[in-house]
């Protein structure tokens, strides 16, 4: 089938200058154009409209044991209250995996990714990402805490073997990539400690974070894992966790590695230990290393609830916790901590955390390396992004809210002087290009010919709030799922992972080892297809080598 | 196909049509038991949106006391293999935590990858020790109501003065040595209240040193059906999709209630993980799923396969605390709740749309 996106203004960085143009698609993929005296079967008149790739959330809690334990301690924070429409059962559902698909795609998104993949919760998560209707969807194995990657580091076994460790739980659990939370931090936690530095070490492992992430940064490379090591830091919430960062990219070398909600740990000190902004910190370090990404996990305000397998960080945060109550589950790696917290305009703490956030996207230097995210639902809902990007757009919009920030906010950080906008340019790469590209998924994030048919399009409004919230159309794989900010019926996407080779070896020894320490074998963590109704949801990436 | 096969289908064709007659005709329906795996709970939810019924599931308790307390007041938990590998301090805390010890053998293995353990101690408060635990050092049962010994223990473990007597002191100071505990507990020996104090003990003891709690899972995948509403509605169960959209509500949408008071004038019950028909279900017209061999009394009555016996099945797994693929012990041709399920749904809406 073919089909014309005619007239609309294409904004397509990683390609070319912005033009009106003609974009031509064929059977869900981007052509050049038609066969000689062909018409297309399908034309979609976008005159006047912006025309960019589908939209690529890198870190966004969108399913797994934890969300899950999210819904059942806040049955209070989402109530439903408009009926479904016809044919899009629980699509009104807040707060469903249903309700998560049809509101990323209203806004334009097409690939999201959940970052905390627990190996021992591989089956949930990816019956969670399943039931997410109209985007593609990955999932970061979480690795680095577990007993038994620690204690081949107590042991010194060699690189070999932590490679081999690290690929049998990204393949098993069906991994995009890996990610380290705290290194070494919730296991230092289950032993009794509540604080955890980079060169602290795990009580009885012996292992500081630093080695595990140094030890995770060269099996990432080893394995040939596209996505760089995705990094939750020690200190996160801590003023004064701006050393942490700076000594941990440094202890990067050179190395590719994403940093997750930045946001949080761009928090320096005065001289009488209080809270101000370290942003400028943090960029001036990010500069200087091209081989670091971030994405920002900005605050906005309002209700919401911290998500985070950091079980440190969620029992210190417990008595900040909005309503009073909270969960906090010793898993058998991390686990999970889940505190509802509440964002206030009036809290100038909250304001500056939102001001930081600010900070990071416009003292960047570069879009390709600093991500839209709001750590999804830690800093505030995705739903939040449109107003996030009008926020960056548009610094009469962002005056405003600066304005409104109380004087204790204001004195600590340099927001008020910021001038710079970003331009749909800049968006279309930090919400497309970049992602697609950090996430080394090189067939979506433009618009060359080749590259899958995700495609957003948006009314050119001043108003860029509305104008994001509301996708005038956009086609997934070529096939149009929704029109005029509204989903158009359900349609399942692709879950997308790698499938790295594993060391019979290490199967043996990782089958024993959960055999010993579950009474069952690595069938029950498995994750086949067969467990999964109809088409089977998932997509093999490849890996680098 | 076999001739056996043929004849099954035709009768299942038979039991779906009855099953659609009784369903359309009814003003408010109620699906109930729902003892099935993940796929069985997805589709009866789908069902329930299409029918603006309500959804309960059997273990009532699991719902009414442990759900419960999770929402109103959070908790702290940890898993089965934590418990057993981690935990120097086991709680064993009333007579359905000390029988589950038995039962499920989860203690009698003494080896752990935490070689720091050493050996572990036990209290049992309200029932005996439970023998079922290997590499005990130290042991202590208090016997009593279960809640009333807690309450005791929370004041003295608080440094609150509290009508205590020398067990009660020994095991405050169990508790508070402790480097890693685990209160082992059933919800059917709490109300929430009783549950929700275990749940403030185990956090204020975290003050000082590390402890945890181990409910016990629902009976008749409970657990495993609370997840899938979670995730699917948003909420747990009870759910009802009267109004096009879910609402949780665990006084409205209880079953028994919603039966005896004469609000659901049909009832689906699903049995394939038990429990039978209550009760309560017999002046109620009703289309029954239950394993082959139930002698059920139903209006209609659809033999299913048993998730994990005659069909594979992703369900929770009680040893290792999380969803599974299990694969069909005894493979049959006894059709799937969610296959079933499913042709009533496809069946109903055909009709409406007809109409």
């Amino acid at each position: 089938m073919l089909t014309l996106l005619k007239g609309g203004r294409v904004v397509d960085p990683a390609n070319g200058p912005t033009a009106v143009r003609d974009l031509w698609i064929r059977d869900g993929r981007i052509v050049a154009g038609p066969a000689e005296g062909e018409t297309p079967d399908v034309v979609h008149d976008v005159t006047g409209k912006i025309v960019m790739a589908g939209a690529i959330d890198v870190h966004s809690h969108i399913a797994g044991g934890n969300v899950t334990m999210s819904r059942l301690l806040l049955p209070d924070l989402h109530v439903s209250e408009d009926p479904a429409s016809e044919g899009m059962p629980f699509g009104t559902a807040r707060w469903s995996t249903w309700e998560t698909g049809r509101l990323y795609a209203e806004m334009g998104f097409t690939t999201v990714i959940e970052p905390a993949l627990a190996p021992t919760q591989a089956m949930q998560t990816h019956q969670e990402l399943a039931d997410i209707p109209m985007i593609d969807r990955g999932a970061l194995a979480v690795v680095g805490n577990d007993d038994h990657f620690l204690a081949l580091l107590r042991e010194g076994e060699g690189p070999a073997a932590l490679r081999d460790h690290v690929a049998y739980h990204l393949a098993a659990s069906r991994g995009i990539g890996i990610k380290v939370i705290n290194a070494g931090g919730p296991a230092a936690f289950h032993s009794g400690l509540r604080t955890f530095d980079l060169d602290d070490e795990v009580p009885h492992y012996g292992a500081t974070s630093r080695q595990i992430v140094t030890a995770l940064l060269d099996t990432a490379a080893d394995i040939g894992i596209p996505h760089p090591l995705h990094i939750h830091a020690n200190n996160l919430g801590v003023p004064g966790a701006t050393k942490t960062i700076v000594d941990t990219i440094a202890a990067a070398e050179g190395r590719p590695l994403h940093f997750a909600h930045i946001q949080f740990y761009s928090y320096g000190k005065d001289a009488e230990g209080g809270m101000v902004s370290g942003a400028e910190e943090v960029v001036r370090a990010f500069a200087e290393a091209p081989n670091i990404t971030m994405d920002v996990g900005q605050v906005m305000f309002g209700d919401t609830v911290t998500i985070s397998l950091d079980l440190m960080k969620q029992w210190g945060g417990r008595g900040y916790a909005s309503p009073k109550k909270w969960m906090l589950q010793d898993g058998d790696a991390e686990g999970g901590g889940i505190v509802p917290l509440a964002y206030k305009r009036k809290n100038w703490v909250n304001q500056l955390q939102w001001a930081i956030g600010m900070e990071l996207f416009l003292l960047s230097p570069d879009p390709w390396r600093m991500l839209l995210t709001t750590d999804h639902p830690n800093g505030g809902s995705f739903t939040t992004y449109p107003k996030i990007m009008h926020l960056l757009m548009d610094r009469e919009e962002r005056r405003a809210w600066v304005e409104a920030m109380p004087q204790a906010a204001r004195d600590r950080t340099g927001i008020a002087e910021i001038e710079r906008e970003y331009t749909i340019e800049e968006i279309a790469i930090m919400t497309r290009a970049a992602p697609a590209k950090v996430l080394g998924l090189g067939d979506r994030g433009h618009l060359a010919p080749g590259a899958t048919a995700d495609v957003s399009v948006y009314d050119d409004l001043a108003d860029r709030t509305a104008m994001f919230s509301s996708a005038a159309l956009v086609l997934k794989g070529g096939r149009e799922v929704v029109r005029g900010g509204r989903a158009l019926g359900w349609f399942s996407g692709t879950t997308h992972h790698l499938a790295p080779e594993t060391d019979p070896a290490m199967r043996r020894r990782i089958a024993s080892y959960l055999d010993a320490r579950f009474g069952v074998g690595p069938a029950a963590f498995a994750v086949p297809e067969a467990a999964f109704a109809g088409p089977q949801p998932f997509k093999v990436e490849p890996c680098l080598k | 196909m076999s001739a056996d096969t043929h004849k099954e289908m035709a009768g299942l064709d038979d039991a779906v049509s009855r099953a659609v007659g009784l369903l359309a005709k009814a003003r408010l329906p109620l699906i109930a038991g729902l003892g099935t795996d993940v796929d069985g709970v997805r589709a009866a939810l789908r069902l329930a949106h299409a029918v603006g019924g309500a959804v309960d599931h059997a273990a009532a308790a699991h719902v009414a006391v442990d759900l419960r307390v999770a929402a109103d007041a959070g908790n702290m938990t940890t898993t089965a293999a934590e418990a057993r590998n981690r935990a120097d301090l086991l709680v064993i805390a009333g007579p359905g935590a000390a029988a589950f010890v038995e039962r499920s053998g989860l203690f009698t293995v003494a080896e752990t990858p935490y070689s720091w353990r050493g050996e572990r101690q036990v209290l049992a408060i309200g029932c005996e020790i439970p023998r079922a635990i290997s590499a005990t050092a130290e042991t202590l049962a208090i016997e009593g109501d279960v809640r009333s010994i807690l309450r005791r223990l929370k004041a003295r473990a608080g440094g609150r003065p509290a009508a205590a007597d020398a067990a009660i002191e020994a095991a405050a100071a169990m508790l508070k040595a402790a480097k890693f505990g685990v209160v082992v507990a059933d919800p059917e020996d709490f109300d929430r209240f009783g549950l929700e104090l275990l749940h403030a003990l185990v956090k204020e003891l975290n003050e000082t040193t590390r402890f945890s709690t181990l409910t016990l899972p629902a009976p008749h995948h409970g657990r495993g059906a609370n997840l899938v509403s979670a995730w699917t509605t948003g909420a747990r169960l009870r759910v009802g999709f009267g109004r096009g959209y879910p609402e949780q509500d665990d006084w409205r949408f209880d079953a028994e209630r919603l039966a005896r008071s004469g609000e659901v004038d049909a009832l689906v019950w699903i049995g394939a993980l038990g429990p039978d028909l209550p009760d309560w279900a017999a002046d109620l017209a009703t289309v029954a799923l239950v394993p082959a061999g139930t002698s059920t009394k139903a209006d209609v009555v659809i033999e299913v396969g048993v998730p994990g016996v005659d069909h594979d099945a992703v369900m929770t797994d009680v040893v290792r605390d999380g969803l599974s693929f299990v694969e069909a012990s005894a493979p049959s041709s006894a059709p799937r709740v969610d296959a079933v399920i499913a042709r009533i749904a496809d069946a109903l809406a055909s009709r409406s749309g007809g109409e």
